[in-house]
């Protein structure tokens, strides 16, 4: 979809000869040109109203970055959100499951619910690639410590 | 195009409608201020990652937690923080109904649906008063605070890991607060009319990490058996 598009872009632009660069970029202003199209109709947005879309290059640009909020999808998520909410607490309140697997549930569902709340309501899913690799790929060395230290404090308890 | 740009990096505070950020290969349309804030947030993503991991690695070692059960230190209550976590989550949505308002430019929507959000954060905090100190515990139903009940700050690896994680969440949902009513008055004053949204989104993505670290630490603290 849209963000596709736009990851697209990021992604040719990271080609380090500036002469590739150029033409790229442009064809990643066209694409964004598209989506500025999609997400105006309906749209009153006064800014809009400003001529042919080949000039408004950067208009086009900027559609996608405020990428038209989605009042529908931000309740679907709502309704996502509060229904992994219950669920967690349901969960919790079994008894008879084996601590690791209730353990790796949760955090399974507490996992999913950070990661679309940052997807949809912190729009990380219509940023760039780059953008999404530089907020993720950092993230990833918490979570290497925590799987080492955790298990080895863990065997250390069990064996020391 | 660079003379709007310009116009816009000018007046940044004041200008009315959308400002014009030049297409990036890399970050496309993402303004400096975005960008700058997610690194932010990475930043202060380590540091949840740095206390949660202290929690994770002690209470790993631990034989049972809480550690040492002649404290009779209380168990940490799910459904009232259930409830506080559910607060947080509404607060989450009226927050990005505040974008979509400052995208359309209905500034009287986005200081609304600005002020709904406050509101949820002040909820929150109350709600941690509640769990820290039964300030409320007049209103039926809910209890004396879990420092009655016996767990104090230093008691245990158990009350200073929960302390020390929750209160530094309580202080981000504080700050939340303050830069959220910040932010409304600049609405009221007109600062983000005509479509500039990009403070407001701004906003966003600190109130929503706030709202997505205390997802974790909702699971991890609290209800991981």
């Amino acid at each position: 979809m849209a963000d596709k598009k736009k990851g697209k872009g990021g992604d040719k632009g990271k080609a380090p000869a500036a002469k590739a660069e150029a033409p790229k970029a442009e064809e990643a202003k066209a694409e964004r040109v598209e989506e500025k199209a999609e997400a105006e109709s309906g749209h009153g947005h006064d800014a809009h109203g400003e001529g042919a879309h080949g000039a408004a290059g950067a208009h086009g640009a900027h559609a996608a970055h405020g990428h038209k909020p989605n009042i529908r999808e931000y309740m679907v998520i709502f309704a996502a959100l509060a229904v992994l909410t219950v669920l967690e607490v349901g969960v919790a309140q079994i008894h008879g499951v084996g601590k690791t697997a209730m353990s790796l549930t949760l955090i399974g569902l507490a996992l999913t619910k950070a990661a679309i709340v940052a997807l949809y309501y912190m729009h990380l899913k219509h940023e760039t690639k780059v953008l999404k690799f530089t907020v993720a790929l950092p993230m990833c060395a918490p979570t290497i410590y925590a799987i080492v230290l955790i298990s080895e404090a863990a065997w250390r308890h069990l064996h020391g | 195009m660079s003379a709007t740009a310009t116009a816009g990096a000018g007046d940044h505070g004041d200008h009315h409608g959308p400002i014009e950020i030049p297409d990036d290969p890399q970050y496309g349309v993402a303004s400096p201020g975005k960008i700058a804030m997610w690194i932010f947030l990475l930043s202060d993503g380590f540091s949840f990652g740095g206390l949660l991991l202290t929690y994770g690695i002690l209470r790993g070692g631990a034989k049972q937690w809480p550690p040492n059960p002649e404290l009779h230190e209380p168990h940490l209550g799910i459904n009232f923080t259930a409830g506080l976590t559910f607060v947080l989550i509404c607060s989450s949505v009226t927050m990005v109904m505040a974008h979509a308002a400052a995208v359309e430019g209905n500034r009287k929507r986005l200081v609304s649906f600005l002020a709904l959000t406050i509101l949820g954060g002040v909820l929150f905090l109350c709600g941690q008063m509640q769990e820290y100190f039964g300030l409320f515990h007049f209103i039926p139903g809910l209890d004396h605070g879990l420092i009655h009940e016996g767990l104090h700050f230093g008691g245990s690896a158990y009350a200073n890991t929960f302390f020390v994680t929750t209160s530094f969440h309580g202080m981000h949902v504080f700050s939340g607060v303050v830069y959220l009513t910040v932010m409304m008055i600049r609405s009221m004053m007109g600062k983000y009319d005509g479509g500039n949204h990009d403070h407001i989104e701004i906003l966003g993505l600190f109130w929503h990490f706030v709202d997505l670290v205390w997802i974790l630490v909702f699971t991890f603290i609290y209800l991981i058996p």
